[in-house]
């Protein structure tokens, strides 16, 4: 009777066990937590982003152009007036959800069709490879720069440009990691035992892929995120007056010479953003690593 | 190794085929009418037709590619909107880009490298804690943002450095370095952060390995230990790690150069986006794509070359 | 005069959960042309402290006593004097052959290293000395081989080429940690074999360090057995084997299956219990919890080295006879 019990009762607590530790070693690491909270702060920013800017990001008050930092403006005021502090919490948006929704796009993209051909072999992985291959003959900002002047310039054409761009590296990741997790001796078993392919892949390769994807997810994560800053410095992301920190960038370069304050805040924002995911991804990826004792 | 050697460049052919395909569809899927592009300002039907007509635009698709490769393997890109070749137009602007990535590429290899085996040698203390933040910084700073910050300390501010432009060697040496220094230290930045993390990492691991370990048996100094058993091998991993940068390093060529005012090749592909000049543009993009894959088959074979492993058996072990 | 004098070697490494006794006092000597057997289970610090000797351990090990070499005490010279006795005077064969040859160098290279560092050789007398070390260690066709990496050769070869290495400068004393035991057995008889070659060749000292009793049968003069960090008998090969001493030795030797031998009638003799922690040096024998002659006195005190026959010494209060007695 207490038999289904049991092993119930077994299978939760390795893994809930499992948690629990991996969550003290993260809390050992202060960096880490530096990076998750800021990161946090960050997305918090963009998605409260209404409540917490003070002014309309797009409000123009042509009597207070390029003011240093008041009471009223605490960063100051751009070339059109408009208040610094609100577009950058506004701006905060167009980088995350460029950012945190490309990756998702990547890996959307990538997974599935990195294991398939990792996993399955015969005529698809040749063909995936050799499509790899292709698109990667084109660095990364230029595939994503070229696609988003394809689609024309707006957040959303330049998220799927920056996921469509990010997809073959993942998927050459992903299709590494079921090449190899293919050849395990528990897939061999269960292959053995009669285990059907989708079973396999589904509790035995993508459970075990999962820290890499994580790692992957949190590297690719600023380069996305730097990826809209350029394509809105360029003009092919975010259109004015929508706020974004590349944007702000690039209008800010005429004005170098008298007021560097309009370059200097979109940039730390968007080192400090990008950074805040680096800490984080370290750290997660010191903290999956069963090679690592603290 | 002959028959290896054949394999990869082989490999790198179809691929640049496969890549040129791709360039000359995205050119054509670019928003706009191309005719308008070339001149057709007013929209006269009549010359519309003459204009699609001149530039074979009413051909089939199929045929237009073949007709543009053709002229491309000869080394004819058409002309672009200005009426200049684009040929010609690479050709002159592209020594430019390669003398500021050479540039780029020596600061990250110096300080990357160098940071590198610092921290791995001075593992836990500050000399490891100082290269690493520097690196997690350079990975993190949006090198964009960073040139437009040099500019305003370094040119505006301190007035030691120009903004922007460009001198030639041959014309003045001097003037060519204080050019090149910031543009080429913004693009260094990246690839010195991923040299640096690799090459700790990597150093760190060879340290530890038994081979070093018969080495300071044998009495050799720490130099020597260090220098020339430890850090020959952990820079033959590190050479792959250089070749997959290089990517990062074009692309970040395009911004650099139009944040500091230089005419080169990278800018050429922002100017062909912004005027929609499709030649132009097909003929920068491929340029590109055949630079690329050719400089990661010398990366690949350099990689060969280096490892015994691969060197003798002509495969990895 | 013994050629090499070691007195109260200790080691003991601070780790970030205490202090961790791998040695503890240990004494010995080793004599011109000896070759000195070092038997003991992993982990009761037979390699550390060979390797303390010569100053190879890492930081964290601090290391009390004296090696004298001569008049040279190794353990509180400088690191460079100590350098120029490693691989000069002093040298070593590691157990891996796979892994402790450089991948990327070729084989010539590695041994005109320390030609070069040590005897201030040429390039080119470097070249064919290394040529005829190879010849040395048999190694067929040395001209070729030298030009190679080390993944072209197999594993006894690379053994061979790591001896080749120690004995370059013609090394007084050639430490050998367990040299054989990543080789298959067919191999470890040649290399075993080349060793008895060289001591009668070059009247190398060596000191070969093993777990297989087999092996020590075979080429040792002398035997020291260590347990947990301290020396518990040392003797000539022959008296140890015909009458061990130490309850530990005996076990030990009870555990070798021999063909044909009254043993094999029963089960082997199995040691129970587990190698004790080094953390704290109890004061009690460290044998004490394993042995089935334990009583209050070795659980309170520590048994000193008494001599009980000619040259051999052990450290037990009961000592001699059977496993059991």
């Amino acid at each position: 009777m207490s038999y289904v019990d049991t092993a119930a009762a077994t299978e939760l607590s390795p893994r809930a066990r499992r948690r629990r530790l991996l969550r003290k070693r993260f809390l050992r690491r202060p960096l880490a937590v530096l990076g998750l909270l800021v990161a946090l702060a960050f997305v918090t920013m963009a998605i409260f982003a209404p409540a917490l800017a003070p002014y309309d990001p797009t409000e123009l008050d042509v009597t207070a152009i390029l003011e240093g930092p008041t009471r009223e403006h605490l960063l100051g005021t751009d070339e059109l007036g408009r208040d610094i502090l609100s577009r950058i919490v506004y701006g905060a948006r167009a980088s995350i959800l460029a950012g945190v929704l490309a990756t998702l796009l990547a890996m959307a993209i990538a997974v599935p069709i990195g294991v398939t051909a990792g996993y399955f072999r015969g005529w698809l992985d040749p063909i995936v490879a050799r499509v790899t291959d292709v698109v990667l003959a084109f660095p990364f900002l230029i595939l994503a720069v070229g696609l988003a002047a394809i689609l024309g310039p707006s957040l959303l054409n330049a998220t799927i440009a920056l996921g469509v761009g990010a997809a073959p590296g993942l998927i050459r990741v992903a299709r590494g990691e079921a090449l190899s997790l293919r050849e395990e001796d528990y897939v061999r078993a269960a292959i053995a035992n009669g285990a059907g392919d989708t079973s396999i892949i589904g509790r035995h390769v993508l459970p075990n892929m999962t820290n890499t994807l994580i790692v992957q997810a949190t590297v690719t994560i600023p380069a996305a995120i730097i990826g809209e800053a350029v394509l809105s410095f360029l003009g092919l992301g975010v259109q004015p007056p929508t706020p974004s920190w590349g944007v702000m960038l690039s209008a800010a370069q005429p004005y170098v010479n008298d007021a560097p304050r309009l370059a200097l805040v979109p940039g730390l924002a968007i080192f400090f953003c990008s950074l805040s995911f680096n800490l984080l991804g370290d750290g997660l990826r010191d903290v999956l690593d069963p090679r690592t004792t603290r | 190794m002959g028959g290896f050697l054949l394999r990869k460049v082989g490999a790198a052919l179809i691929v640049l085929f496969l890549a040129s395909v791709l360039v000359f569809v995205g050119a054509r899927a670019l928003p706009g009418d191309p005719a308008l592009a070339l001149g057709a300002e007013d929209r006269d039907p009549a010359v519309m037709e003459a204009i699609r007509h001149k530039y074979h635009l009413d051909e089939p698709m199929p045929l237009q590619y073949v007709r543009w490769l053709g002229l491309a393997l000869q080394g004819d890109l058409g002309t672009d909107q200005r009426e200049l070749s684009v040929a010609h137009t690479i050709v002159t602007r592209i020594p430019i880009t390669l003398e500021l990535s050479a540039f780029a590429v020596l600061i990250g290899m110096v300080i990357g490298i160098g940071s590198g085996v610092l921290a791995a040698v001075r593992r836990g203390k500050p000399a490891d804690y100082a290269s690493t933040t520097f690196a997690l910084v350079g990975l993190s700073i949006p090198h964009f943002w960073l040139g437009i910050m040099m500019i305003i300390v370094f040119a505006v501010n301190l007035q030691w450095l120009p903004a922007g432009g460009y001198v030639s060697f041959q014309d003045d040496p001097v003037e060519n370095i204080r050019h090149l220094l910031m543009p080429a230290i913004v693009l260094g930045t990246g690839l010195s952060a991923v040299l640096m993390r690799q090459m700790r990492s990597s150093m760190l691991t060879s340290l530890d390995a038994d081979y070093v370990r018969t080495a300071r048996a044998k009495g050799l100094s720490e130099w020597s230990v260090i220098g020339k058993h430890a850090l020959r091998n952990s820079l033959i991993t590190v050479t792959t790690v250089i070749g997959l940068q290089l990517g990062a390093l074009i692309s970040g060529a395009v911004i650099t150069e139009q944040i500091f005012g230089i005419a080169g090749f990278g800018r050429l592909t922002i100017d062909a986006i912004n005027q929609r000049d499709y030649t132009l543009l097909q003929g920068v993009v491929l340029v590109t794509a055949v630079g690329y894959v050719f400089v990661n088959l010398a990366v690949d074979l350099i990689y060969s070359y280096l490892n015994p492993r691969i060197r003798i058996s002509g495969r990895a072990a | 005069m013994p050629l090499l004098q070691v007195d109260d070697l200790s080691v003991r490494f601070d780790t970030d959960d205490g202090p961790v006794h791998a040695v503890d006092r240990l004494s010995f000597t080793l004599d011109e042309s000896e070759v000195l057997g070092v038997v003991g289970e992993s982990g009761c610090g037979k390699s550390v402290s060979l390797m303390a000797l010569t100053q190879l351990l890492p930081d964290t090990a601090k290391i009390g006593g004296s090696a004298r070499i001569g008049d040279l005490d190794l353990l509180s010279a400088s690191s460079s004097r100590v350098r120029k006795i490693r691989g000069r005077t002093i040298a070593y064969v590691f157990q891996e052959p796979m892994t402790s040859l450089n991948p990327s160098l070729r084989i010539g290279r590695q041994i005109e290293e320390v030609l070069q560092r040590h005897l201030d050789l040429s390039r080119r007398a470097a070249r064919s000395r290394a040529v005829e070390l190879l010849e040395l260690v048999r190694i067929p066709a040395p001209q070729r081989r030298v030009g190679e990496y080390p993944h072209q050769l197999s594993g006894g070869m690379r053994q061979r080429v790591m001896i080749a290495i120690a004995l370059a400068c013609d090394p007084k004393i050639l430490v050998a940690d367990e040299p054989t035991t990543a080789l298959d057995v067919t191999i470890q008889a040649g290399i075993l074999d080349l060793m008895r070659d060289i001591r009668a060749r070059l009247g190398t000292a060596i000191v070969l360090i093993t777990h297989n009793l087999g092996v020590v049968a075979d080429i040792a003069d002398r035997v020291l057995v260590m347990y947990a960090g301290r020396k518990v008998e040392e003797a000539p090969v022959h008296d140890l084997f015909a009458a061990p001493q130490h309850p530990y030795t005996i076990g030990l030797l009870g555990a070798v299956p021999r063909p044909g031998s009254a043993s094999t009638a029963g089960r082997l003799q199995e040691i129970p219990g587990r190698v004790p922690s080094l953390r704290e040096l109890p004061q009690a024998c460290v044998f004490a919890d394993r042995c089935p002659r334990a009583d209050d006195l070795t659980r309170s005190e520590q048994p000193l080295l008494r001599e009980v026959r000619p040259g051999h010494l052990v450290a037990c209060f009961h000592p001699g006879g059977a496993w059991s007695s």
